[in-house]
C-alpha cells in the first residue's frame, strides 16, 4: 500500500440553501499533523464529516490514504479512525464493554478484542475506571475512551474533531499529551480546533478556515507573523485623547469597546514605548497589558474585515 | 487495498448481532424489570378488575379479551424505545462512528431489529403467562399461536420502522417519545383494543372498526380464539404490508441522511 495523506481539492458542501463549505483545498503529507482552526460554523466539522465519508461531497475531490471518498468510500473507512467532539462512546456500557464492542465489530476475535481493549485502557489511563459505567466518567475520561475507541484497530489517518472543546484545562493538558504521543507515532493527523493555542501546540501546519473557505495556511510561526505579533491594550482617560497620541506614534491602533484603545502588531518593546508616549503627553493609564492574539483579531487581520461581534459591542 | 469488505451476509449478520447485543444490553439497564414485567401484568390484572363484570354483561369474556390488547400495547411500546435509542445515538454521535467505521452498512438496521424482536418476544411471554393466570387460552391449536406471536413480533417490527425513520431524524429522544406518545394513545383508545367497537357511539364505531390497529387485532383474536381466521389475519397481513413500504422507505432516508 502506498503511504499517502489526506488530499483535498476545492471540497465543496451544500445543505439546502445555506453553502457550508464554498471552497476547502489543502493537503495533509503523511505522518503530518494539520490543525483545521476555525471559529464555530466556519465548516470544520463539515469537513471532517465529508472527509470520513458521513456526507456526500457536494462539489470537488478528495482523497484519504489514496482512497477516493467518492469512489472508494469503503477503502477510506477502512484507512481511518474518526473521533467526534461528542464522545461518542456508549453511557451504559463500561469502558471496557465499548473497546471490546469496537474491537469485535473490527472483526477481532474474543480474545484479541479484550486484549487489545485492556492495552488501550491502561495506555490511556482508564485502567481503574475500566469497569464502571461510561457515564460516570470525567469529560476528560470519556474524551480518552473516545480517542482509545478510534484506535482499537491501527489506522495511517486519524481524524480528530475538536478534542478538547468543553474539557478542563487539566483534561485539555492530558489530551494534548496523548496526542503528541500519536505524533511520536507517525500517525497522519487531521484536527479541528477554535483554539488558537491548541493549533499552535500540536499542529505542524495550520489550516485556517471561516465560512467555508480557506483563508490562510502554513506554519504557526508563519500564521502569527501574518498576525503580526501581539496585542497592546490600553486603558486610560481621556480616551480620545490617548487614541490621538497613540495613533500618532504607532501606525495599527484601534478601539476595541470597553474603553480599551489597542495597538497591534506590538511586542515587549512597544509596552515601554506606549508608557513613554503617555507620559509624555501627561496621560496615567488604569491599565497597560500585553497578550496574544485573540481569534477574532487573527481572522481580523487575515481577511481585513471587522468581525461581525466588534461591530455589535461598538455600536 | 481491497475495497466492498464491509459488505456481505456475513458482516451484514454478524456485525448486525454485535449490536443488537449492545442494543439489548442498553435496554436491560434502561427499562429494568418494571416496565417488562411489572406494568404489563398491572395492566392484564388493572383491566381485568375495571371491565370483566361490566363485560360479561354484553357478553364478553374479558380474561379472554384482553391479552392481546395488552400485547399490542407492548409492541407500541417497543417500537416508541425503537426511535428513543435511534434518537440517543444520533445525539451522542454513536452513530456517526458506526457510520464511519468499516462495518456492513445494514448491521445497524439488523441490530436494532434483532433487538426489538427480542423485546417483542419477552412482552409476549409476559403477558400471555399473566393471560393464563387469569384464564385466557389459546383454543385454535399451535400452528394459531404461532402465527399469533408472528403477526405481534410483525407488527412490532412494522411501527418501528416507522417510529426509527423519526428517530432518526431527531436528536432528541424525549421529544421523539413524547409526540410517539401521543400518536399512539389515541389510536389505541379509539380502537377494539379495551371494549368491542360496537361499544362505541355510532359516529365513530365505523372507524374503530377499520383502523389497522383494530384490524390487527381483530387478527390476533381471532388466531387465539379460533373461528374463522383466514379473513382478518389477510386484511392485518395487508395492512401491515402497505405501513411497512412507506415506513421501511422513510426510515431508509431517515438513515441514509443520519450522519
Amino acid at each position: 500500500m502506498r503511504e499517502e495523506g489526506v488530499e483535498v481539492e476545492r471540497l465543496r458542501k451544500v445543505f439546502g440553501k445555506k453553502t457550508a463549505l464554498e471552497e476547502v483545498s489543502f493537503t495533509v503529507e503523511p505522518g503530518a499533523v494539520v490543525g483545521l482552526l476555525g471559529p464555530n460554523g466556519a465548516g470544520k466539522t463539515t469537513t471532517v464529516n465529508c472527509l470520513s465519508t458521513l456526507l456526500p461531497l457536494d462539489g470537488g475531490r478528495a482523497s484519504v490514504a489514496g482512497h477516493d471518498v467518492a469512489g472508494d468510500p469503503a477503502g477510506v473507512r477502512a484507512s481511518i479512525a474518526l473521533t467526534g467532539q461528542f464522545a461518542a462512546v456508549d453511557d451504559m456500557l463500561t469502558g471496557r464493554q465499548n473497546l471490546v464492542l469496537f474491537g469485535r465489530l473490527l472483526k477481532l476475535d474474543r480474545r484479541a478484542a479484550a486484549a487489545r481493549a485492556a492495552e488501550l485502557l491502561d495506555g490511556f489511563r482508564l485502567g481503574d475506571a475500566a469497569d464502571q459505567p461510561v457515564k460516570s466518567y470525567s469529560g476528560g475520561m470519556r474524551r480518552r475512551l473516545d480517542l482509545a475507541a478510534g484506535l482499537v484497530v491501527k489506522r495511517p489517518v486519524l481524524f480528530l474533531d475538536e478534542p478538547t472543546t468543553g474539557l478542563d484545562p487539566v483534561g485539555r493538558q492530558e489530551m494534548w499529551d496523548m496526542v503528541e504521543g500519536l505524533r511520536a507515532e507517525g500517525v497522519t493527523l487531521l484536527l479541528t480546533t477554535q483554539y488558537l493555542e491548541e493549533a499552535d501546540r500540536l499542529a505542524d501546519r495550520i489550516v485556517v478556515i471561516d465560512h467555508g473557505r480557506v483563508i490562510a495556511q502554513g506554519t504557526p510561526g508563519e500564521l502569527k507573523n501574518q498576525v503580526g505579533g501581539q496585542v497592546c491594550e490600553v486603558r486610560a482617560e481621556p480616551r480620545e485623547r490617548t487614541l490621538r497620541v497613540l495613533r500618532e506614534r504607532f501606525g495599527d491602533v484601534a478601539e476595541s469597546g470597553g474603553g480599551v484603545v489597542t495597538v497591534r502588531g506590538a511586542d515587549p518593546g512597544t509596552l515601554t514605548d506606549v508608557v513613554t508616549v503617555l507620559r509624555e503627553a501627561g496621560i496615567t493609564a488604569d491599565d497597560i497589558r500585553l497578550r496574544r492574539p485573540t481569534l477574532d483579531e487573527v481572522f481580523f487581520t487575515l481577511t481585513g474585515a471587522k468581525a461581525d461581534r466588534e461591530h455589535e459591542e461598538v455600536g | 487495498m481491497a475495497t466492498g469488505t464491509e459488505a456481505g451476509p456475513v458482516n451484514l449478520f454478524g456485525q448486525g448481532l454485535l449490536l443488537a447485543g449492545r442494543n439489548l444490553r442498553l435496554n436491560s439497564t434502561a427499562d429494568t424489570v418494571s416496565t417488562m414485567v411489572v406494568f404489563p401484568i398491572v395492566f392484564v390484572f388493572g383491566f381485568l378488575a375495571l371491565f370483566q363484570n361490566l363485560l360479561k354483561t354484553r357478553g364478553v369474556d374479558y380474561a379472554q379479551f384482553l391479552p392481546p390488547a395488552i400485547v399490542v400495547q407492548w409492541m407500541f411500546s417497543v417500537a416508541i424505545t425503537a426511535a428513543f435509542f435511534f434518537a440517543s445515538d444520533r445525539r451522542s454521535g454513536m452513530l456517526a462512528r458506526y457510520r464511519s467505521l468499516p462495518i456492513s452498512r445494514g448491521a445497524v438496521v439488523v441490530g436494532r431489529i434483532a433487538a426489538d424482536a427480542v423485546r417483542a418476544l419477552l412482552a409476549i411471554a409476559v403477558i400471555i403467562a399473566a393471560g393464563y393466570a387469569a384464564g385466557f387460552r389459546f383454543q385454535a391449536g399451535p400452528v394459531a399461536s404461532l402465527g399469533f406471536v408472528v403477526l405481534s413480533v410483525g407488527f412490532a417490527l412494522t411501527v418501528s420502522a416507522g417510529t426509527s425513520a423519526l428517530g432518526l431524524v431527531s436528536r432528541d429522544p424525549e421529544s421523539v417519545s413524547s409526540t410517539l406518545h401521543v400518536v399512539y394513545l389515541p389510536l389505541l383508545m379509539v380502537s377494539s383494543a379495551f371494549v368491542p367497537a360496537d361499544a362505541f357511539p355510532g359516529w365513530i364505531e365505523p372507524f374503530v372498526r377499520h383502523q389497522p390497529v383494530s384490524v390487527v387485532l381483530d387478527a390476533l383474536r381471532a388466531l387465539a380464539d379460533g373461528g374463522p381466521t383466514a379473513g382478518p389475519v389477510l386484511r392485518a397481513i395487508a395492512w401491515l404490508a402497505a405501513l411497512l413500504a412507506v415506513f421501511s422507505a422513510a426510515a431508509v432516508q431517515a438513515f441514509r441522511r443520519a450522519a
